[in-house]
Protein backbone atom coordinates (compact mmCIF):
# COMPACT_ATOMS: atom_id res chain seq x y z
CA UNK A 1 0.00 0.00 0.00
CA UNK A 2 1.38 3.38 -1.00
CA UNK A 3 1.28 5.96 1.73
CA UNK A 4 1.65 9.10 -0.34
CA UNK A 5 1.53 11.77 2.40
CA UNK A 6 4.12 9.86 4.41
CA UNK A 7 6.42 9.51 1.42
CA UNK A 8 6.11 13.14 0.31
CA UNK A 9 6.48 14.45 3.86
CA UNK A 10 9.42 12.17 4.50
CA UNK A 11 11.16 13.27 1.28
CA UNK A 12 10.65 16.95 2.08
CA UNK A 13 12.06 16.53 5.58
CA UNK A 14 14.97 14.47 4.24
CA UNK A 15 15.71 17.16 1.65
CA UNK A 16 15.70 19.78 4.41
CA UNK A 17 18.09 17.77 6.52
CA UNK A 18 20.32 17.33 3.48
CA UNK A 19 20.23 21.10 2.83
CA UNK A 20 21.09 21.87 6.42
CA UNK A 21 23.90 19.33 6.44
CA UNK A 22 25.43 20.52 3.17
CA UNK A 23 25.02 24.27 3.80
CA UNK A 24 28.57 24.83 5.03
CA UNK A 25 29.91 22.78 2.20
CA UNK A 26 27.99 24.21 -0.79
CA UNK A 27 28.08 27.76 0.59
CA UNK A 28 31.24 27.87 2.69
CA UNK A 29 31.11 31.67 3.09
CA UNK A 30 29.14 33.44 5.78
CA UNK A 31 25.67 33.96 4.26
CA UNK A 32 25.55 37.37 5.95
CA UNK A 33 28.33 38.82 3.79
CA UNK A 34 27.59 40.95 0.75
CA UNK A 35 28.70 39.11 -2.34
CA UNK A 36 27.04 40.84 -5.30
CA UNK A 37 24.91 43.74 -6.47
CA UNK A 38 21.78 44.19 -4.39
CA UNK A 39 18.41 42.92 -5.62
CA UNK A 40 19.59 40.70 -8.44
CA UNK A 41 16.57 38.80 -9.75
CA UNK A 42 16.63 35.02 -9.65
CA UNK A 43 18.28 33.76 -12.84
CA UNK A 44 19.77 37.14 -13.70
CA UNK A 45 23.24 36.02 -12.64
CA UNK A 46 23.92 32.26 -12.85
CA UNK A 47 26.23 32.53 -9.84
CA UNK A 48 23.22 33.55 -7.70
CA UNK A 49 20.35 31.34 -8.88
CA UNK A 50 17.87 32.70 -6.33
CA UNK A 51 19.07 36.32 -6.63
CA UNK A 52 20.35 38.65 -3.94
CA UNK A 53 18.64 40.74 -1.28
CA UNK A 54 18.75 44.48 -0.68
CA UNK A 55 22.24 44.24 0.83
CA UNK A 56 23.59 42.06 -1.99
CA UNK A 57 23.60 38.83 -0.02
CA UNK A 58 23.12 35.51 -1.76
CA UNK A 59 19.53 34.32 -1.14
CA UNK A 60 20.36 30.68 -2.03
CA UNK A 61 23.07 30.66 0.64
CA UNK A 62 20.56 32.17 3.04
CA UNK A 63 18.02 29.44 2.32
CA UNK A 64 20.57 26.68 2.94
CA UNK A 65 22.01 28.19 6.10
CA UNK A 66 18.50 29.17 7.21
CA UNK A 67 17.42 25.54 6.91
CA UNK A 68 20.13 24.70 9.39
CA UNK A 69 18.92 27.31 11.89
CA UNK A 70 15.25 26.48 11.41
CA UNK A 71 15.73 22.74 11.80
CA UNK A 72 18.02 23.11 14.80
CA UNK A 73 15.61 25.43 16.59
CA UNK A 74 12.63 23.30 15.57
CA UNK A 75 14.08 19.99 16.68
CA UNK A 76 15.77 21.11 19.89
CA UNK A 77 12.80 23.10 21.15
CA UNK A 78 10.37 20.32 20.22
CA UNK A 79 12.51 17.72 21.96
CA UNK A 80 12.60 19.83 25.09
CA UNK A 81 8.84 20.48 24.94
CA UNK A 82 8.21 16.80 24.27
CA UNK A 83 10.40 15.66 27.16
CA UNK A 84 8.83 18.03 29.69
CA UNK A 85 5.31 17.54 28.35
CA UNK A 86 5.65 13.77 28.45
CA UNK A 87 7.02 13.76 31.98
CA UNK A 88 4.30 16.04 33.32
CA UNK A 89 1.51 14.38 31.33
CA UNK A 90 2.62 10.87 32.30
CA UNK A 91 2.81 11.61 36.01
CA UNK A 92 -0.47 13.56 36.00
CA UNK A 93 -2.33 10.91 34.02
CA UNK A 94 -0.99 7.91 35.89
CA UNK A 95 -1.18 9.28 39.43
CA UNK A 96 -4.43 11.20 39.03
CA UNK A 97 -6.01 12.93 42.01
CA UNK A 98 -4.26 15.91 43.55
CA UNK A 99 -1.02 15.42 41.65
CA UNK A 100 -3.01 15.58 38.42
CA UNK A 101 -4.95 18.64 39.58
CA UNK A 102 -1.78 20.47 40.58
CA UNK A 103 0.11 19.73 37.38
CA UNK A 104 -2.85 20.58 35.17
CA UNK A 105 -3.40 23.93 36.93
CA UNK A 106 0.25 24.77 36.23
CA UNK A 107 -0.11 23.86 32.57
CA UNK A 108 -3.30 25.90 32.32
CA UNK A 109 -1.37 28.86 33.64
CA UNK A 110 0.75 28.68 30.49
CA UNK A 111 -2.15 27.93 28.19
CA UNK A 112 -4.26 30.82 29.47
CA UNK A 113 -1.80 33.34 28.04
CA UNK A 114 -1.75 33.63 24.22
CA UNK A 115 1.27 31.60 23.15
CA UNK A 116 2.94 34.13 20.93
CA UNK A 117 2.53 36.92 23.43
CA UNK A 118 4.14 34.79 26.11
CA UNK A 119 7.11 34.10 23.84
CA UNK A 120 7.55 37.79 23.09
CA UNK A 121 7.39 38.65 26.78
CA UNK A 122 9.95 35.95 27.58
CA UNK A 123 12.29 37.16 24.85
CA UNK A 124 12.01 40.76 25.92
CA UNK A 125 13.02 39.68 29.41
CA UNK A 126 15.81 37.30 28.39
CA UNK A 127 17.12 39.09 25.24
CA UNK A 128 16.86 37.17 21.98
CA UNK A 129 19.51 34.57 21.29
CA UNK A 130 19.32 31.04 19.90
CA UNK A 131 19.22 29.58 23.41
CA UNK A 132 16.51 31.90 24.72
CA UNK A 133 14.41 31.47 21.57
CA UNK A 134 14.57 27.68 21.96
CA UNK A 135 13.74 28.01 25.64
CA UNK A 136 10.79 30.32 24.99
CA UNK A 137 9.31 28.09 22.28
CA UNK A 138 9.70 25.01 24.51
CA UNK A 139 8.03 26.77 27.41
CA UNK A 140 4.91 27.54 25.40
CA UNK A 141 4.92 24.16 23.65
CA UNK A 142 4.95 21.66 26.52
CA UNK A 143 1.46 22.18 28.03
CA UNK A 144 -0.34 20.99 24.89
CA UNK A 145 1.83 17.87 24.77
CA UNK A 146 1.33 17.28 28.49
CA UNK A 147 -2.45 17.30 28.02
CA UNK A 148 -2.24 14.87 25.13
CA UNK A 149 0.05 12.48 27.01
CA UNK A 150 -2.08 12.76 30.12
CA UNK A 151 -5.21 11.77 28.21
CA UNK A 152 -3.36 8.80 26.73
CA UNK A 153 -2.08 7.68 30.16
CA UNK A 154 -5.52 8.00 31.73
CA UNK A 155 -6.93 5.63 29.12
CA UNK A 156 -4.03 3.18 29.19
CA UNK A 157 -3.75 3.12 32.99
CA UNK A 158 -7.13 1.39 33.21
CA UNK A 159 -6.28 -1.24 30.61
CA UNK A 160 -6.03 -4.78 31.91
CA UNK A 161 -2.47 -5.35 30.80
CA UNK A 162 -1.38 -2.44 32.98
CA UNK A 163 -3.37 -3.77 35.91
CA UNK A 164 -1.84 -7.19 35.41
CA UNK A 165 1.55 -5.54 35.94
CA UNK A 166 0.30 -4.02 39.17
CA UNK A 167 -0.77 -7.47 40.29
CA UNK A 168 2.72 -8.88 39.72
CA UNK A 169 4.08 -6.03 41.82
CA UNK A 170 5.68 -3.81 39.19
CA UNK A 171 6.42 -0.30 40.47
CA UNK A 172 4.61 2.78 39.18
CA UNK A 173 7.60 4.28 37.34
CA UNK A 174 8.40 0.91 35.72
CA UNK A 175 4.78 0.55 34.56
CA UNK A 176 4.79 4.05 33.10
CA UNK A 177 8.08 3.53 31.31
CA UNK A 178 7.85 -0.05 30.10
CA UNK A 179 4.11 -0.62 29.71
CA UNK A 180 2.27 2.61 29.03
CA UNK A 181 4.86 4.76 27.26
CA UNK A 182 5.51 2.31 24.38
CA UNK A 183 1.77 2.20 23.77
CA UNK A 184 1.55 6.00 23.86
CA UNK A 185 4.47 6.40 21.46
CA UNK A 186 2.42 6.95 18.28
CA UNK A 187 0.77 9.99 19.85
CA UNK A 188 4.17 11.32 20.92
CA UNK A 189 5.77 10.89 17.51
CA UNK A 190 2.90 12.54 15.71
CA UNK A 191 2.56 15.48 18.08
CA UNK A 192 6.34 15.87 18.12
CA UNK A 193 6.45 16.17 14.35
CA UNK A 194 3.69 18.78 14.29
CA UNK A 195 5.46 20.58 17.14
CA UNK A 196 8.62 20.90 15.02
CA UNK A 197 6.60 22.64 12.29
CA UNK A 198 4.98 24.94 14.85
CA UNK A 199 8.35 25.80 16.38
CA UNK A 200 9.88 26.62 13.00
CA UNK A 201 6.94 28.90 12.15
CA UNK A 202 7.15 30.58 15.55
CA UNK A 203 10.85 31.24 15.14
CA UNK A 204 10.16 32.68 11.67
CA UNK A 205 7.47 34.95 13.10
CA UNK A 206 9.84 36.11 15.83
CA UNK A 207 12.64 36.85 13.36
CA UNK A 208 10.19 38.69 11.15
CA UNK A 209 9.33 40.90 14.10
CA UNK A 210 13.02 41.48 14.76
CA UNK A 211 13.06 39.34 17.88
CA UNK A 212 15.31 36.69 16.35
CA UNK A 213 18.95 36.12 17.11
CA UNK A 214 20.70 38.98 15.28
CA UNK A 215 23.75 36.80 14.60
CA UNK A 216 21.77 34.04 12.95
CA UNK A 217 20.36 34.04 9.44
CA UNK A 218 16.91 32.48 9.42
CA UNK A 219 14.07 32.33 6.90
CA UNK A 220 11.87 34.49 9.07
CA UNK A 221 14.63 37.06 9.35
CA UNK A 222 15.06 37.09 5.56
CA UNK A 223 11.33 37.68 5.10
CA UNK A 224 11.47 40.46 7.67
CA UNK A 225 14.35 42.21 5.98
CA UNK A 226 12.83 41.88 2.51
CA UNK A 227 9.44 43.31 3.32
CA UNK A 228 10.50 46.91 2.54
CA UNK A 229 11.17 45.94 -1.07
CA UNK A 230 8.04 43.83 -1.37
CA UNK A 231 6.73 45.81 -4.35
CA UNK A 232 9.87 46.09 -6.45
CA UNK A 233 11.62 42.81 -5.44
CA UNK A 234 8.98 40.41 -4.11
CA UNK A 235 11.24 37.38 -4.62
CA UNK A 236 13.33 38.40 -1.59
CA UNK A 237 10.29 37.59 0.57
CA UNK A 238 8.78 34.89 -1.63
CA UNK A 239 11.78 32.55 -1.72
CA UNK A 240 12.20 32.08 2.05
CA UNK A 241 8.41 32.20 2.39
CA UNK A 242 8.12 29.28 -0.01
CA UNK A 243 10.84 27.41 1.90
CA UNK A 244 8.83 27.86 5.11
CA UNK A 245 5.62 26.79 3.44
CA UNK A 246 7.17 23.61 2.04
CA UNK A 247 8.84 22.82 5.36
CA UNK A 248 5.64 23.21 7.36
CA UNK A 249 3.73 21.22 4.75
CA UNK A 250 6.34 18.45 4.75
CA UNK A 251 6.36 18.12 8.53
CA UNK A 252 2.59 18.10 8.71
CA UNK A 253 2.33 15.48 5.97
CA UNK A 254 4.93 13.41 7.80
CA UNK A 255 3.02 13.77 11.07
CA UNK A 256 -0.28 12.79 9.43
CA UNK A 257 1.34 9.91 7.60
CA UNK A 258 2.95 8.61 10.79
CA UNK A 259 -0.39 8.96 12.54
CA UNK A 260 -2.03 6.67 9.99
CA UNK A 261 0.90 4.29 9.96
CA UNK A 262 1.15 3.95 13.74
CA UNK A 263 -2.56 3.85 14.43
CA UNK A 264 -3.11 0.43 16.00
CA UNK A 265 -6.53 0.17 14.40
CA UNK A 266 -4.87 0.34 11.01
CA UNK A 267 -2.67 -2.63 11.84
CA UNK A 268 -3.47 -6.28 12.12
CA UNK A 269 -5.29 -6.59 15.47
CA UNK B 1 -6.28 -26.17 58.86
CA UNK B 2 -5.90 -22.41 58.63
CA UNK B 3 -7.25 -20.80 55.51
CA UNK B 4 -4.85 -19.54 52.86
CA UNK B 5 -7.07 -16.57 52.15
CA UNK B 6 -9.38 -15.21 54.75
CA UNK B 7 -11.72 -12.31 53.96
CA UNK B 8 -13.69 -10.78 56.82
CA UNK B 9 -16.33 -8.03 56.78
CA UNK B 10 -14.94 -6.74 53.53
CA UNK B 11 -16.72 -3.74 52.08
CA UNK B 12 -16.06 -1.64 49.05
CA UNK B 13 -17.98 1.54 48.48
CA UNK B 14 -18.08 3.82 45.47
CA UNK B 15 -19.15 7.41 45.88
CA UNK B 16 -21.72 8.38 43.29
CA UNK B 17 -23.92 11.40 42.74
CA UNK B 18 -26.81 9.58 44.37
CA UNK B 19 -24.78 8.75 47.47
CA UNK B 20 -22.58 5.78 48.27
CA UNK B 21 -22.92 2.58 46.29
CA UNK B 22 -21.88 -0.60 48.06
CA UNK B 23 -20.28 -2.84 45.47
CA UNK B 24 -19.17 -5.28 48.17
CA UNK B 25 -20.76 -5.35 51.62
CA UNK B 26 -19.67 -7.30 54.71
CA UNK B 27 -18.27 -10.24 52.80
CA UNK B 28 -16.74 -13.23 54.61
CA UNK B 29 -14.92 -15.76 52.48
CA UNK B 30 -12.24 -18.40 53.07
CA UNK B 31 -10.07 -20.28 50.62
CA UNK B 32 -8.16 -23.29 51.96
CA UNK B 33 -4.77 -24.25 50.55
CA UNK B 34 -5.14 -26.24 47.34
CA UNK B 35 -8.89 -25.93 47.01
CA UNK B 36 -11.09 -24.24 44.45
CA UNK B 37 -13.78 -21.89 45.63
CA UNK B 38 -16.28 -20.81 43.03
CA UNK B 39 -17.74 -17.34 43.32
CA UNK B 40 -20.90 -16.97 41.28
CA UNK B 41 -23.38 -14.20 40.76
CA UNK B 42 -24.96 -12.11 38.06
CA UNK B 43 -22.97 -9.35 36.36
CA UNK B 44 -22.70 -6.26 38.51
CA UNK B 45 -23.14 -8.17 41.78
CA UNK B 46 -19.66 -7.22 43.00
CA UNK B 47 -17.70 -10.41 42.39
CA UNK B 48 -15.07 -8.72 40.25
CA UNK B 49 -14.77 -5.87 42.72
CA UNK B 50 -14.21 -8.39 45.49
CA UNK B 51 -11.46 -10.05 43.45
CA UNK B 52 -9.84 -6.70 42.68
CA UNK B 53 -9.93 -5.71 46.35
CA UNK B 54 -8.09 -8.90 47.27
CA UNK B 55 -5.17 -8.21 44.92
CA UNK B 56 -5.16 -4.49 45.73
CA UNK B 57 -6.38 -3.17 42.38
CA UNK B 58 -9.41 -1.56 43.99
CA UNK B 59 -9.16 0.03 47.43
CA UNK B 60 -11.45 -1.58 49.99
CA UNK B 61 -13.50 0.64 52.28
CA UNK B 62 -13.27 -1.61 55.31
CA UNK B 63 -12.79 -5.08 56.68
CA UNK B 64 -9.85 -7.41 56.55
CA UNK B 65 -8.15 -9.62 54.01
CA UNK B 66 -5.54 -12.04 55.31
CA UNK B 67 -3.24 -14.13 53.21
CA UNK B 68 -1.60 -16.86 55.25
CA UNK B 69 -2.62 -14.96 58.37
CA UNK B 70 -1.03 -11.70 57.27
CA UNK B 71 -3.13 -8.62 56.62
CA UNK B 72 -3.16 -7.33 53.02
CA UNK B 73 -5.21 -4.20 53.66
CA UNK B 74 -2.40 -2.04 54.92
CA UNK B 75 -1.74 1.51 53.84
CA UNK B 76 0.90 0.41 51.37
CA UNK B 77 -1.15 -2.45 49.98
CA UNK B 78 0.13 -6.00 49.51
CA UNK B 79 3.90 -6.35 49.82
CA UNK B 80 6.03 -7.82 47.07
CA UNK B 81 6.40 -11.04 49.05
CA UNK B 82 2.61 -11.24 49.46
CA UNK B 83 2.02 -10.52 45.78
CA UNK B 84 4.25 -13.45 44.96
CA UNK B 85 1.81 -15.72 46.78
CA UNK B 86 -1.28 -14.64 44.87
CA UNK B 87 -1.74 -13.99 41.21
CA UNK B 88 -4.61 -13.03 38.95
CA UNK B 89 -5.97 -14.30 35.66
CA UNK B 90 -8.01 -11.70 33.84
CA UNK B 91 -11.26 -12.13 32.00
CA UNK B 92 -10.31 -10.66 28.66
CA UNK B 93 -7.35 -12.46 27.11
CA UNK B 94 -7.07 -9.74 24.47
CA UNK B 95 -6.89 -6.75 26.81
CA UNK B 96 -4.78 -8.31 29.55
CA UNK B 97 -1.58 -8.78 27.52
CA UNK B 98 0.52 -5.80 26.46
CA UNK B 99 0.21 -5.82 22.65
CA UNK B 100 3.76 -4.53 22.22
CA UNK B 101 5.57 -7.20 24.19
CA UNK B 102 6.59 -10.63 23.03
CA UNK B 103 5.06 -13.64 24.71
CA UNK B 104 8.29 -14.77 26.31
CA UNK B 105 8.81 -11.29 27.79
CA UNK B 106 5.25 -11.28 29.10
CA UNK B 107 5.74 -14.58 30.91
CA UNK B 108 9.16 -13.53 32.19
CA UNK B 109 7.92 -10.20 33.48
CA UNK B 110 6.87 -11.40 36.96
CA UNK B 111 10.29 -13.02 37.42
CA UNK B 112 12.00 -9.83 36.28
CA UNK B 113 10.00 -7.73 38.73
CA UNK B 114 10.75 -10.07 41.62
CA UNK B 115 14.35 -10.57 40.49
CA UNK B 116 14.14 -14.33 40.63
CA UNK B 117 17.12 -16.14 39.10
CA UNK B 118 19.49 -14.96 36.39
CA UNK B 119 18.12 -13.66 33.09
CA UNK B 120 19.02 -16.96 31.43
CA UNK B 121 17.19 -18.92 34.11
CA UNK B 122 14.15 -16.69 33.71
CA UNK B 123 14.05 -17.34 30.00
CA UNK B 124 14.34 -21.07 30.61
CA UNK B 125 11.54 -20.90 33.16
CA UNK B 126 9.35 -18.95 30.70
CA UNK B 127 9.88 -21.67 28.10
CA UNK B 128 9.04 -24.36 30.64
CA UNK B 129 5.87 -22.51 31.59
CA UNK B 130 4.82 -22.18 27.96
CA UNK B 131 5.23 -25.88 27.51
CA UNK B 132 3.36 -26.55 30.75
CA UNK B 133 0.29 -24.61 29.62
CA UNK B 134 0.30 -26.25 26.21
CA UNK B 135 2.09 -23.68 24.06
CA UNK B 136 5.10 -24.42 21.91
CA UNK B 137 8.16 -22.85 23.61
CA UNK B 138 9.43 -21.59 20.26
CA UNK B 139 6.39 -19.33 20.01
CA UNK B 140 7.92 -17.03 22.64
CA UNK B 141 9.18 -14.60 20.01
CA UNK B 142 5.67 -13.92 18.78
CA UNK B 143 3.33 -11.13 19.80
CA UNK B 144 0.01 -11.74 21.59
CA UNK B 145 -2.07 -10.78 18.56
CA UNK B 146 -0.72 -13.81 16.71
CA UNK B 147 -2.56 -16.15 19.10
CA UNK B 148 -6.17 -17.22 19.47
CA UNK B 149 -8.28 -16.35 22.51
CA UNK B 150 -7.70 -19.70 24.16
CA UNK B 151 -3.96 -19.55 23.54
CA UNK B 152 -3.81 -16.04 24.93
CA UNK B 153 -5.57 -17.16 28.07
CA UNK B 154 -2.92 -19.88 28.37
CA UNK B 155 -0.30 -17.14 28.16
CA UNK B 156 -2.15 -15.31 30.94
CA UNK B 157 -2.14 -18.47 33.03
CA UNK B 158 1.58 -19.05 32.41
CA UNK B 159 2.23 -15.48 33.51
CA UNK B 160 0.21 -16.04 36.68
CA UNK B 161 2.08 -19.28 37.37
CA UNK B 162 5.56 -17.80 36.89
CA UNK B 163 5.94 -16.83 40.54
CA UNK B 164 4.64 -20.22 41.76
CA UNK B 165 1.82 -18.60 43.74
CA UNK B 166 -0.29 -20.52 46.23
CA UNK B 167 -3.49 -18.73 45.21
CA UNK B 168 -4.68 -17.72 41.77
CA UNK B 169 -7.73 -15.54 41.47
CA UNK B 170 -9.44 -16.21 38.17
CA UNK B 171 -11.86 -13.45 37.21
CA UNK B 172 -14.16 -15.07 34.66
CA UNK B 173 -11.17 -16.61 32.90
CA UNK B 174 -13.19 -18.49 30.31
CA UNK B 175 -16.28 -16.36 29.75
CA UNK B 176 -14.68 -14.63 26.75
CA UNK B 177 -13.89 -17.97 25.09
CA UNK B 178 -15.78 -20.44 22.91
CA UNK B 179 -17.43 -23.28 24.79
CA UNK B 180 -15.03 -25.93 23.44
CA UNK B 181 -12.03 -23.78 24.36
CA UNK B 182 -13.55 -23.09 27.79
CA UNK B 183 -13.38 -26.79 28.59
CA UNK B 184 -9.71 -26.96 27.55
CA UNK B 185 -8.75 -24.02 29.73
CA UNK B 186 -10.71 -25.33 32.72
CA UNK B 187 -9.08 -28.74 32.28
CA UNK B 188 -5.69 -27.05 32.22
CA UNK B 189 -6.46 -25.18 35.45
CA UNK B 190 -7.61 -28.45 36.99
CA UNK B 191 -4.45 -30.30 35.95
CA UNK B 192 -2.26 -27.50 37.28
CA UNK B 193 -4.02 -27.69 40.61
CA UNK B 194 -3.41 -31.42 40.91
CA UNK B 195 0.22 -30.95 40.01
CA UNK B 196 1.10 -27.79 41.91
CA UNK B 197 -1.45 -27.71 44.71
CA UNK B 198 -2.44 -24.15 43.87
CA UNK B 199 -5.72 -22.82 45.25
CA UNK B 200 -8.22 -21.01 43.03
CA UNK B 201 -10.81 -18.40 43.69
CA UNK B 202 -12.78 -18.98 40.53
CA UNK B 203 -15.21 -16.26 39.58
CA UNK B 204 -17.92 -17.01 37.09
CA UNK B 205 -21.51 -16.33 36.25
CA UNK B 206 -21.79 -19.87 34.93
CA UNK B 207 -23.02 -21.98 37.82
CA UNK B 208 -22.86 -25.17 35.76
CA UNK B 209 -19.15 -24.69 35.18
CA UNK B 210 -18.45 -23.83 38.82
CA UNK B 211 -20.40 -26.82 40.04
CA UNK B 212 -18.03 -29.14 38.20
CA UNK B 213 -14.82 -27.30 38.83
CA UNK B 214 -15.12 -26.00 42.39
CA UNK B 215 -15.24 -27.87 45.67
CA UNK B 216 -17.03 -25.04 47.40
CA UNK B 217 -19.28 -22.33 46.05
CA UNK B 218 -20.18 -18.87 47.29
CA UNK B 219 -23.16 -17.14 45.73
CA UNK B 220 -23.04 -13.36 45.59
CA UNK B 221 -26.03 -11.12 45.15
CA UNK B 222 -26.06 -7.33 45.27
CA UNK B 223 -22.69 -7.08 46.97
CA UNK B 224 -23.31 -9.72 49.63
CA UNK B 225 -22.58 -13.40 49.83
CA UNK B 226 -26.02 -14.92 50.24
CA UNK B 227 -25.12 -18.58 50.25
CA UNK B 228 -21.98 -20.61 50.80
CA UNK B 229 -21.34 -24.33 50.88
CA UNK B 230 -20.06 -27.36 49.04
CA UNK B 231 -20.93 -27.45 45.35
CA UNK B 232 -23.10 -30.54 45.62
CA UNK B 233 -24.99 -29.13 48.58
CA UNK B 234 -25.84 -25.89 46.89
CA UNK B 235 -26.84 -27.64 43.75
CA UNK B 236 -29.15 -30.06 45.49
CA UNK B 237 -30.56 -27.71 48.01
CA UNK B 238 -30.34 -24.03 47.12
CA UNK B 239 -31.62 -21.98 50.03
CA UNK B 240 -31.53 -18.46 48.62
CA UNK B 241 -34.09 -17.55 45.95
CA UNK B 242 -31.36 -16.03 43.81
CA UNK B 243 -29.41 -19.29 43.75
CA UNK B 244 -32.54 -21.08 42.61
CA UNK B 245 -32.98 -18.53 39.84
CA UNK B 246 -29.38 -19.08 38.80
CA UNK B 247 -29.82 -22.85 38.66
CA UNK B 248 -33.07 -22.58 36.76
CA UNK B 249 -31.42 -20.24 34.29
CA UNK B 250 -29.02 -22.94 33.13
CA UNK B 251 -30.34 -23.87 29.71
CA UNK B 252 -28.69 -27.25 29.18
CA UNK B 253 -29.88 -30.49 30.79
CA UNK B 254 -27.57 -31.84 33.46
CA UNK B 255 -26.55 -35.04 31.70
CA UNK B 256 -24.91 -33.01 28.94
CA UNK B 257 -22.60 -31.19 31.32
CA UNK B 258 -20.87 -34.44 32.19
CA UNK B 259 -19.09 -34.14 28.89
CA UNK B 260 -16.84 -31.54 30.56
Amino acid sequence: MIRLPLVIGGLIVLALVAMAASAGWIFPDDPMTMVAEPLLWPGQDPAFPLGTDSLGRDIAAGIFHGARASLAIGFISSSAALALGTLVGAVAGYRGGRVDDGLMRISELFQAIPQFMLIIVLLVIFRPSVATIILAISIVGWPAIARLVRAEFIVLREREFVQSCRVIGMSGPAIMLTQILPNALPVLIVSGTIQVATAILMEAALSFLGLGDPNLLTWGGMIGMGRDQLREAWFVVAVPGLALLITALGLNLLGDGLNDLLDPRGRRA
Amino acid sequence: MTPLLSVRDLSCRYETRDGPLWAVRDVDLDVMPGETVGLVGESGCGKSTLARCIVGLTPASGGSIRLDGEELLTRRGPSLAQRRQMQFVFQDPFASLNPRRRVEALIREPLDVHRIGTPAERTRRARELMERVGLHPDWGRRFPHEFSGGQRQRIGIARALALSPRLIICDEPVSALDVSVQAQVVNLLDALQRELGVAYLFISHDLALVEIFAQRVAVMYQGRIVEQGSSAEIWRNPSHPFTRTLIEAIPIPRVDQRSF
